[in-house]
């Protein structure tokens, strides 16, 4: 089973929720935002929303910019 | 009559946040980290442009941009740049949005608004511009929109209810300053029909400190820079500079300047010179500026 995460295929296992996603990638939830199949995914929810095959996920985070 | 010590008012309102500076400045294309700090410190700036991307969290020593930003003295501005067309600037401005709800940052109800056109010019595309505007308004989003300088698509834009329209000096990044000040100075008139305190902040194409005070001379709101400071060669003496251009141009703009006139206008008294004077050349039948007694 995989997602695709920011574009590229990235291997799951069937019971991963977001919360287990943003804990593998060693990320602090405070300062990312996530989007499954173009909807937004509320921090709080990470622990209820469950990845499926072929999700498309993107996981995104502040950069400098003007 | 006001002292010169200091600027008239102090802060200045735009999207619901109340700012101590008129100056908002990017945090992108610095050396280091520690330059972009310093920099940001020597502006006097409160508001600072982000950008949102894709989980690159650190730069090549391993260090996040956040651990350099104080939230609690900077209000971001999450900006959508890099989207080039409406539905992908509206998802980058929701993510923006959730990124500062969970920073607790007070900027997660705004969002720079940037739709381009083009990479080469980085112009805007003013159609999926309004549309996205549309959109996040909507969508209860405080937008500050990046535009052309042209007056109909500012006008358009605040009729869709954006909180600033931001027109371009010039593309951004290319240093070229304002361009176009009588479409700068159309849009401002447009806008502030009627609405004098409407924000209108010039965003994009500022190459040194005399544009900034250029555009403050005009009756621009605010400024919003970024290259200028990161790629100069002292930026953070630059970013001193901006700060004292914005002063000077918005104490200019408020000062109200003479009158542009052809000819000259003497500031020493006419009266009582040892030298005697030619008579000015000036055309058939029009009478010399300054006349002569004898």
């Amino acid at each position: 089973m995989h997602i695709f995460l920011n574009g590229h295929e990235f291997p799951i296992s069937d019971d991963w929720s977001v919360s287990e996603l943003v804990a593998r990638r060693e990320l602090d939830p405070r300062q990312i935002a996530i989007e499954i199949n173009h909807q937004i995914i509320r921090r709080e929810d990470y622990g209820n929303v469950l990845l499926a095959d072929g999700d498309c996920v993107e996981l995104v985070s502040l950069a400098g910019g003007g | 009559m006001s002292t010169v010590h200091e600027l008239p008012e102090s802060i200045f309102e735009v999207g619901g946040h109340q700012l101590s500076s008129r100056l908002i400045l990017g945090t992108g294309r610095y050396d280091s980290f520690e330059v972009m700090q310093q920099s940001l410190e020597a502006s006097g700036t409160h508001c600072i442009t982000v950008a949102v991307r894709r989980e690159r969290l650190y730069d090549g020593e391993g260090r996040n941009i956040l651990d350099f930003l104080d939230l609690d003295r900077y209000i971001l501005l999450p900006n959508t740049a890099g989207c080039y067309d409406a539905e992908t600037a509206v998802r980058c401005a929701r993510m923006g949005r959730e990124i500062l709800r969970g920073l607790e940052n007070p900027g997660e109800n705004w969002v720079k608004l940037e739709v381009l056109g083009d990479t080469r010019t980085l112009l805007p595309d003013p159609v999926e511009t309004v549309k996205a505007a549309e959109i996040l308004v909507d969508e209860g989003f405080q937008v500050l929109c990046y535009t052309s300088d042209d007056p109909i698509i500012a006008q358009r834009l605040k009729k869709v209810g954006v909180a600033s329209v931001m027109p371009a000096g010039s593309p951004i990044g290319s240093g070229q300053g304002i361009l176009n000040p009588n479409n700068l100075q159309i849009i401002l008139e447009y806008l502030k029909e009627g609405d004098p305190d409407y924000p209108v902040i010039v965003d994009a194409g500022v190459g040194a400190a005399s544009d900034v005070a250029k555009a403050m001379e005009l009756g621009a709101d605010g400024v919003l820079l970024n290259t200028a400071v990161a790629h100069a060669r002292d930026p953070v003496k630059m970013a001193r500079a901006m700060k004292a251009g914005i002063e000077a141009g918005r104490l200019s703009y408020l000062s109200g300047r003479i009158p542009k006139q052809l000819y000259a206008s003497a500031s020493s008294p006419t009266d009582g010179v040892i030298s005697t004077r030619p008579y000015p050349s000036v055309p058939d039948g029009k009478e010399p500026s300054i006349r002569l007694k004898n």
